[in-house]
Protein backbone atom coordinates (compact mmCIF):
# COMPACT_ATOMS: atom_id res chain seq x y z
CA UNK A 1 0.00 0.00 0.00
CA UNK A 2 1.29 3.46 -0.84
CA UNK A 3 1.62 6.07 1.89
CA UNK A 4 -1.21 8.11 0.37
CA UNK A 5 -3.53 5.09 0.34
CA UNK A 6 -2.81 4.35 4.01
CA UNK A 7 -3.52 7.96 4.98
CA UNK A 8 -6.73 7.88 2.97
CA UNK A 9 -7.65 4.70 4.84
CA UNK A 10 -6.99 6.42 8.17
CA UNK A 11 -9.07 9.46 7.23
CA UNK A 12 -11.96 7.19 6.26
CA UNK A 13 -11.66 5.36 9.59
CA UNK A 14 -11.75 8.69 11.42
CA UNK A 15 -14.95 9.51 9.53
CA UNK A 16 -16.42 6.19 10.75
CA UNK A 17 -15.51 7.03 14.36
CA UNK A 18 -17.12 10.47 14.04
CA UNK A 19 -20.16 9.03 12.27
CA UNK A 20 -20.85 6.40 14.92
CA UNK A 21 -19.81 8.31 18.04
CA UNK A 22 -20.84 11.87 17.16
CA UNK A 23 -23.46 11.40 14.43
CA UNK A 24 -26.45 11.07 16.72
CA UNK A 25 -25.11 13.67 19.16
CA UNK A 26 -24.57 16.25 16.40
CA UNK A 27 -27.96 15.53 14.77
CA UNK A 28 -29.91 18.76 15.42
CA UNK A 29 -33.30 17.44 16.44
CA UNK A 30 -34.00 15.78 19.77
CA UNK A 31 -34.71 12.06 19.70
CA UNK A 32 -37.85 11.15 21.58
CA UNK A 33 -37.64 7.73 23.12
CA UNK A 34 -40.04 6.11 25.56
CA UNK A 35 -38.54 6.68 29.07
CA UNK A 36 -38.38 2.93 29.57
CA UNK A 37 -36.11 2.55 26.54
CA UNK A 38 -34.09 5.67 27.39
CA UNK A 39 -33.35 4.20 30.82
CA UNK A 40 -32.54 0.76 29.45
CA UNK A 41 -30.03 2.32 27.03
CA UNK A 42 -27.99 3.36 30.05
CA UNK A 43 -27.09 -0.31 30.35
CA UNK A 44 -25.69 -0.51 26.80
CA UNK A 45 -22.02 0.30 27.57
CA UNK A 46 -22.07 -1.89 30.68
CA UNK A 47 -23.37 -4.79 28.57
CA UNK A 48 -20.70 -4.18 25.92
CA UNK A 49 -17.96 -4.23 28.56
CA UNK A 50 -19.37 -7.43 30.06
CA UNK A 51 -19.42 -8.91 26.57
CA UNK A 52 -15.65 -8.44 26.22
CA UNK A 53 -14.73 -10.13 29.50
CA UNK A 54 -16.10 -13.69 29.54
CA UNK A 55 -15.02 -14.65 25.99
CA UNK A 56 -11.47 -13.45 26.75
CA UNK A 57 -11.39 -15.85 29.73
CA UNK A 58 -12.44 -18.78 27.53
CA UNK A 59 -10.51 -18.14 24.31
CA UNK A 60 -7.08 -16.64 23.67
CA UNK A 61 -6.87 -13.83 21.08
CA UNK A 62 -5.75 -16.52 18.62
CA UNK A 63 -8.92 -18.54 19.29
CA UNK A 64 -7.52 -21.42 21.37
CA UNK A 65 -9.44 -22.62 24.43
CA UNK A 66 -7.62 -21.38 27.53
CA UNK A 67 -8.51 -23.92 30.23
CA UNK A 68 -9.24 -23.30 33.90
CA UNK A 69 -5.71 -23.46 35.33
CA UNK A 70 -4.35 -20.67 33.17
CA UNK A 71 -3.30 -17.35 34.81
CA UNK A 72 -6.12 -15.61 32.95
CA UNK A 73 -9.18 -17.32 34.52
CA UNK A 74 -7.32 -17.64 37.85
CA UNK A 75 -6.59 -13.91 38.02
CA UNK A 76 -10.16 -13.08 37.00
CA UNK A 77 -11.29 -15.26 39.89
CA UNK A 78 -8.88 -13.37 42.18
CA UNK A 79 -10.52 -10.11 41.07
CA UNK A 80 -13.92 -11.51 41.91
CA UNK A 81 -12.72 -12.76 45.29
CA UNK A 82 -11.00 -9.44 46.06
CA UNK A 83 -14.18 -7.55 45.27
CA UNK A 84 -16.30 -10.02 47.26
CA UNK A 85 -14.17 -9.64 50.39
CA UNK A 86 -13.30 -5.94 50.33
CA UNK A 87 -15.85 -4.19 48.09
CA UNK A 88 -12.89 -2.03 47.03
CA UNK A 89 -12.11 -1.58 43.36
CA UNK A 90 -8.41 -1.17 44.15
CA UNK A 91 -8.22 -4.46 46.08
CA UNK A 92 -10.11 -6.22 43.31
CA UNK A 93 -7.74 -4.95 40.59
CA UNK A 94 -4.56 -5.49 42.63
CA UNK A 95 -5.55 -9.07 43.49
CA UNK A 96 -6.13 -9.81 39.82
CA UNK A 97 -2.90 -8.24 38.59
CA UNK A 98 -0.76 -9.91 41.30
CA UNK A 99 -2.19 -13.37 40.55
CA UNK A 100 -1.79 -12.79 36.81
CA UNK A 101 1.81 -11.60 37.15
CA UNK A 102 2.72 -14.53 39.42
CA UNK A 103 1.03 -16.91 37.01
CA UNK A 104 2.88 -15.50 34.00
CA UNK A 105 6.22 -15.65 35.85
CA UNK A 106 5.59 -19.24 36.92
CA UNK A 107 4.97 -20.38 33.35
CA UNK B 1 -23.03 26.98 26.38
CA UNK B 2 -23.98 29.22 29.30
CA UNK B 3 -21.20 27.67 31.33
CA UNK B 4 -20.44 30.13 34.11
CA UNK B 5 -17.49 28.07 35.29
CA UNK B 6 -14.18 29.43 34.14
CA UNK B 7 -11.48 26.88 33.47
CA UNK B 8 -10.11 27.03 36.99
CA UNK B 9 -13.57 26.55 38.45
CA UNK B 10 -14.33 23.45 36.52
CA UNK B 11 -11.13 21.78 37.54
CA UNK B 12 -11.90 22.27 41.22
CA UNK B 13 -15.53 21.29 40.74
CA UNK B 14 -16.59 18.18 42.71
CA UNK B 15 -18.31 16.71 39.63
CA UNK B 16 -15.15 17.16 37.55
CA UNK B 17 -13.06 15.58 40.29
CA UNK B 18 -15.49 12.66 40.50
CA UNK B 19 -15.21 12.23 36.74
CA UNK B 20 -11.45 11.75 37.05
CA UNK B 21 -11.74 9.47 40.10
CA UNK B 22 -14.29 7.23 38.39
CA UNK B 23 -11.85 6.73 35.52
CA UNK B 24 -9.11 5.09 37.63
CA UNK B 25 -9.85 1.45 36.67
CA UNK B 26 -10.53 2.60 33.11
CA UNK B 27 -7.12 4.31 33.06
CA UNK B 28 -5.43 1.01 33.90
CA UNK B 29 -7.27 -0.58 30.98
CA UNK B 30 -6.30 2.30 28.69
CA UNK B 31 -2.62 2.07 29.66
CA UNK B 32 -2.55 -1.67 28.94
CA UNK B 33 -4.48 -1.53 25.68
CA UNK B 34 -2.94 1.73 24.53
CA UNK B 35 0.52 0.19 24.75
CA UNK B 36 -0.62 -3.07 23.14
CA UNK B 37 -2.34 -1.19 20.30
CA UNK B 38 0.69 1.04 19.80
CA UNK B 39 2.96 -1.98 19.52
CA UNK B 40 0.52 -3.77 17.18
CA UNK B 41 0.28 -0.78 14.83
CA UNK B 42 4.05 -0.60 14.40
CA UNK B 43 4.47 -4.37 14.10
CA UNK B 44 1.83 -4.59 11.38
CA UNK B 45 3.99 -2.32 9.24
CA UNK B 46 2.63 1.19 9.79
CA UNK B 47 5.31 3.89 9.98
CA UNK B 48 5.72 5.80 13.25
CA UNK B 49 3.93 8.78 11.71
CA UNK B 50 1.04 6.69 10.42
CA UNK B 51 0.66 4.90 13.75
CA UNK B 52 0.58 8.25 15.58
CA UNK B 53 -1.92 9.53 13.02
CA UNK B 54 -4.13 6.49 13.50
CA UNK B 55 -4.16 6.84 17.27
CA UNK B 56 -4.97 10.56 17.14
CA UNK B 57 -7.49 10.46 14.30
CA UNK B 58 -9.31 7.17 14.75
CA UNK B 59 -9.32 6.94 18.58
CA UNK B 60 -11.14 3.60 18.59
CA UNK B 61 -8.94 0.73 19.80
CA UNK B 62 -11.04 -2.19 18.63
CA UNK B 63 -11.53 -0.70 15.15
CA UNK B 64 -7.80 0.04 14.94
CA UNK B 65 -6.82 -3.51 15.88
CA UNK B 66 -9.37 -4.95 13.42
CA UNK B 67 -8.01 -2.81 10.59
CA UNK B 68 -4.33 -3.73 11.05
CA UNK B 69 -4.42 -7.13 9.29
CA UNK B 70 -6.45 -5.48 6.51
CA UNK B 71 -3.81 -2.78 6.00
CA UNK B 72 -1.08 -5.42 6.12
CA UNK B 73 -2.89 -7.43 3.44
CA UNK B 74 -3.48 -4.26 1.35
CA UNK B 75 -7.25 -4.78 1.44
CA UNK B 76 -9.39 -2.36 -0.62
CA UNK B 77 -10.16 0.83 1.31
CA UNK B 78 -13.96 0.37 1.27
CA UNK B 79 -13.45 -2.94 3.09
CA UNK B 80 -11.29 -1.23 5.72
CA UNK B 81 -13.84 1.56 6.16
CA UNK B 82 -16.82 -0.81 6.31
CA UNK B 83 -15.18 -2.96 8.96
CA UNK B 84 -14.38 0.14 11.04
CA UNK B 85 -18.02 1.18 10.72
CA UNK B 86 -19.30 -2.23 11.85
CA UNK B 87 -16.89 -2.55 14.78
CA UNK B 88 -17.91 0.97 15.88
CA UNK B 89 -21.66 0.45 15.58
CA UNK B 90 -22.10 0.01 19.33
CA UNK B 91 -21.17 3.69 19.79
CA UNK B 92 -24.41 4.72 18.07
CA UNK B 93 -26.39 3.47 21.07
CA UNK B 94 -24.13 5.37 23.49
CA UNK B 95 -24.77 8.46 21.38
CA UNK B 96 -28.52 8.01 21.66
CA UNK B 97 -28.18 7.56 25.43
CA UNK B 98 -26.05 10.68 26.09
CA UNK B 99 -27.54 12.97 23.43
CA UNK B 100 -30.05 14.73 25.76
CA UNK B 101 -27.16 16.17 27.84
CA UNK B 102 -25.57 17.98 24.90
CA UNK B 103 -28.59 19.51 23.15
CA UNK B 104 -27.68 23.04 24.28
CA UNK B 105 -24.23 23.07 22.65
CA UNK B 106 -23.04 24.18 19.23
CA UNK B 107 -22.46 21.41 16.71
CA UNK B 108 -18.64 21.52 16.85
CA UNK B 109 -18.85 21.04 20.61
CA UNK B 110 -21.30 18.16 20.17
CA UNK B 111 -18.90 16.63 17.65
CA UNK B 112 -16.14 16.74 20.27
CA UNK B 113 -18.35 15.37 23.04
CA UNK B 114 -19.34 12.49 20.77
CA UNK B 115 -15.72 11.83 19.77
CA UNK B 116 -14.76 11.47 23.43
CA UNK B 117 -17.65 9.17 24.32
CA UNK B 118 -15.80 5.85 24.50
CA UNK B 119 -17.07 2.66 26.19
CA UNK B 120 -15.56 3.09 29.64
CA UNK B 121 -16.62 6.73 29.92
CA UNK B 122 -20.15 6.09 28.68
CA UNK B 123 -20.58 3.24 31.16
CA UNK B 124 -19.57 5.30 34.21
CA UNK B 125 -21.26 8.49 33.02
CA UNK B 126 -24.65 6.92 32.36
CA UNK B 127 -24.50 5.13 35.69
CA UNK B 128 -23.98 8.46 37.46
CA UNK B 129 -26.33 10.59 35.37
CA UNK B 130 -29.73 9.36 34.26
CA UNK B 131 -30.78 11.22 31.08
CA UNK B 132 -34.46 10.79 31.94
CA UNK B 133 -33.90 13.30 34.75
CA UNK B 134 -33.29 16.05 32.22
CA UNK B 135 -35.98 18.25 30.81
CA UNK B 136 -34.56 18.19 27.32
CA UNK B 137 -36.99 20.68 25.82
CA UNK B 138 -35.35 23.61 27.53
CA UNK B 139 -32.15 23.90 29.46
CA UNK B 140 -33.59 26.77 31.44
CA UNK B 141 -36.15 24.56 33.12
CA UNK B 142 -33.40 22.13 33.92
CA UNK B 143 -34.31 19.93 36.83
CA UNK B 144 -32.97 19.30 39.38
CA UNK B 145 -30.89 22.48 39.37
CA UNK B 146 -27.23 21.91 38.71
CA UNK B 147 -27.75 18.37 37.47
CA UNK B 148 -26.93 19.20 33.86
CA UNK B 149 -23.90 21.30 34.77
CA UNK B 150 -22.49 18.59 37.02
CA UNK B 151 -23.03 16.07 34.25
CA UNK B 152 -21.21 18.22 31.70
CA UNK B 153 -18.26 18.87 34.01
CA UNK B 154 -18.04 15.20 34.89
CA UNK B 155 -18.12 14.24 31.22
CA UNK B 156 -15.50 16.81 30.17
CA UNK B 157 -12.98 15.89 32.83
CA UNK B 158 -13.49 12.15 32.43
CA UNK B 159 -13.31 12.35 28.62
CA UNK B 160 -10.11 14.42 28.70
CA UNK B 161 -8.55 12.03 31.22
CA UNK B 162 -9.32 8.94 29.18
CA UNK B 163 -8.22 10.57 25.92
CA UNK B 164 -4.93 11.74 27.45
CA UNK B 165 -4.14 8.37 29.06
CA UNK B 166 -5.03 6.43 25.90
CA UNK B 167 -3.04 8.73 23.62
CA UNK B 168 0.02 8.80 25.89
CA UNK B 169 -0.04 4.99 26.25
CA UNK B 170 -0.38 4.50 22.49
CA UNK B 171 2.60 6.78 21.92
CA UNK B 172 4.62 4.77 24.46
CA UNK B 173 3.62 1.57 22.63
CA UNK B 174 4.55 3.03 19.24
CA UNK B 175 7.93 4.35 20.36
CA UNK B 176 8.93 1.30 22.45
CA UNK B 177 7.42 -1.31 20.12
CA UNK B 178 10.56 -3.43 19.74
CA UNK B 179 11.15 -3.61 23.50
CA UNK B 180 7.68 -4.80 24.48
CA UNK B 181 7.25 -8.49 23.69
CA UNK B 182 3.76 -9.93 23.24
CA UNK B 183 4.76 -12.67 25.69
CA UNK B 184 4.19 -10.24 28.53
CA UNK B 185 0.48 -10.69 27.94
CA UNK B 186 -0.11 -7.04 28.70
CA UNK B 187 -3.46 -7.07 26.89
CA UNK B 188 -5.01 -9.22 29.57
CA UNK B 189 -4.30 -6.55 32.21
CA UNK B 190 -6.89 -4.54 30.27
CA UNK B 191 -9.45 -7.30 30.75
CA UNK B 192 -8.71 -7.44 34.50
CA UNK B 193 -9.22 -3.67 34.70
CA UNK B 194 -12.56 -4.05 32.96
CA UNK B 195 -13.58 -6.62 35.59
CA UNK B 196 -12.62 -4.13 38.32
CA UNK B 197 -14.62 -1.46 36.51
CA UNK B 198 -17.68 -3.65 35.98
CA UNK B 199 -18.10 -5.27 39.41
CA UNK B 200 -18.85 -2.02 41.30
CA UNK B 201 -21.50 -1.23 38.68
CA UNK B 202 -23.56 -4.27 39.61
CA UNK B 203 -25.66 -2.53 42.24
CA UNK B 204 -29.06 -4.10 41.57
CA UNK B 205 -30.94 -6.96 39.99
CA UNK B 206 -31.26 -5.21 36.65
CA UNK B 207 -27.48 -4.66 36.40
CA UNK B 208 -26.78 -8.25 37.43
CA UNK B 209 -29.24 -9.64 34.89
CA UNK B 210 -27.83 -7.35 32.19
CA UNK B 211 -24.24 -8.46 32.85
CA UNK B 212 -25.11 -12.17 33.04
CA UNK B 213 -27.24 -12.13 29.89
CA UNK B 214 -24.69 -10.04 27.95
CA UNK B 215 -21.83 -12.34 29.01
CA UNK B 216 -23.70 -15.46 27.96
CA UNK B 217 -24.81 -13.92 24.66
CA UNK B 218 -21.21 -12.87 24.03
CA UNK B 219 -19.95 -16.44 24.47
CA UNK B 220 -22.68 -17.81 22.19
CA UNK B 221 -22.00 -15.21 19.49
CA UNK B 222 -18.20 -15.22 19.80
CA UNK B 223 -17.96 -16.93 16.38
CA UNK B 224 -19.27 -13.83 14.62
CA UNK B 225 -16.78 -11.68 12.67
CA UNK B 226 -16.02 -7.96 13.22
CA UNK B 227 -17.05 -7.96 16.91
CA UNK B 228 -20.68 -8.35 15.86
CA UNK B 229 -21.01 -10.68 18.84
CA UNK B 230 -20.49 -7.69 21.14
CA UNK B 231 -23.34 -5.87 19.43
CA UNK B 232 -25.61 -8.91 19.85
CA UNK B 233 -24.61 -9.27 23.51
CA UNK B 234 -25.18 -5.58 24.13
CA UNK B 235 -28.68 -5.67 22.69
CA UNK B 236 -29.45 -8.81 24.71
CA UNK B 237 -28.18 -7.14 27.89
CA UNK B 238 -30.20 -3.96 27.31
CA UNK B 239 -33.39 -5.92 26.59
CA UNK B 240 -32.80 -8.03 29.70
CA UNK B 241 -32.35 -4.89 31.81
CA UNK B 242 -35.60 -3.48 30.47
CA UNK B 243 -37.33 -6.54 31.79
CA UNK B 244 -36.67 -5.81 35.45
CA UNK B 245 -39.05 -3.14 36.68
CA UNK B 246 -36.54 -1.76 39.23
CA UNK B 247 -34.43 -0.48 36.36
CA UNK B 248 -37.26 1.92 35.54
CA UNK B 249 -37.95 3.33 38.99
CA UNK B 250 -34.72 2.98 40.93
CA UNK B 251 -33.81 6.35 42.46
CA UNK B 252 -30.48 7.61 41.26
CA UNK B 253 -27.80 9.12 43.36
CA UNK B 254 -25.13 11.27 41.82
Amino acid sequence: MSDATIWLGLIGMMVMTLLTRSGIVVWPGPIHLPPRLQRALRFAPMAAIAAVILPSLIWSPQGDVIGLLDPRPLSAFACLLGWWISRQMSVCLTAGIVVYALGMLAL
Amino acid sequence: MQDPGSRSRWLSDPAAAMGVRDMVPAMVAMVAWGIVTGVAMVQSGLSTGQALGMTLMVYAGSAQLTSLPLFAAAAPLPIIWASALIVNLRFVLYGVAVKPFFQGFSWPRRLLFGFGNVDVLSAEFLRRFDPTRLKTASLVSEHPPGFLQSAIRYFKSAALTIWAVWTASSVVGILLAQWIPAAWGLDFIGTLALIALLLPMITGRAELLCVVVASMAAVLSAWMPLKLGILVAMLAGVIAAMWIPEAQTEPHHE
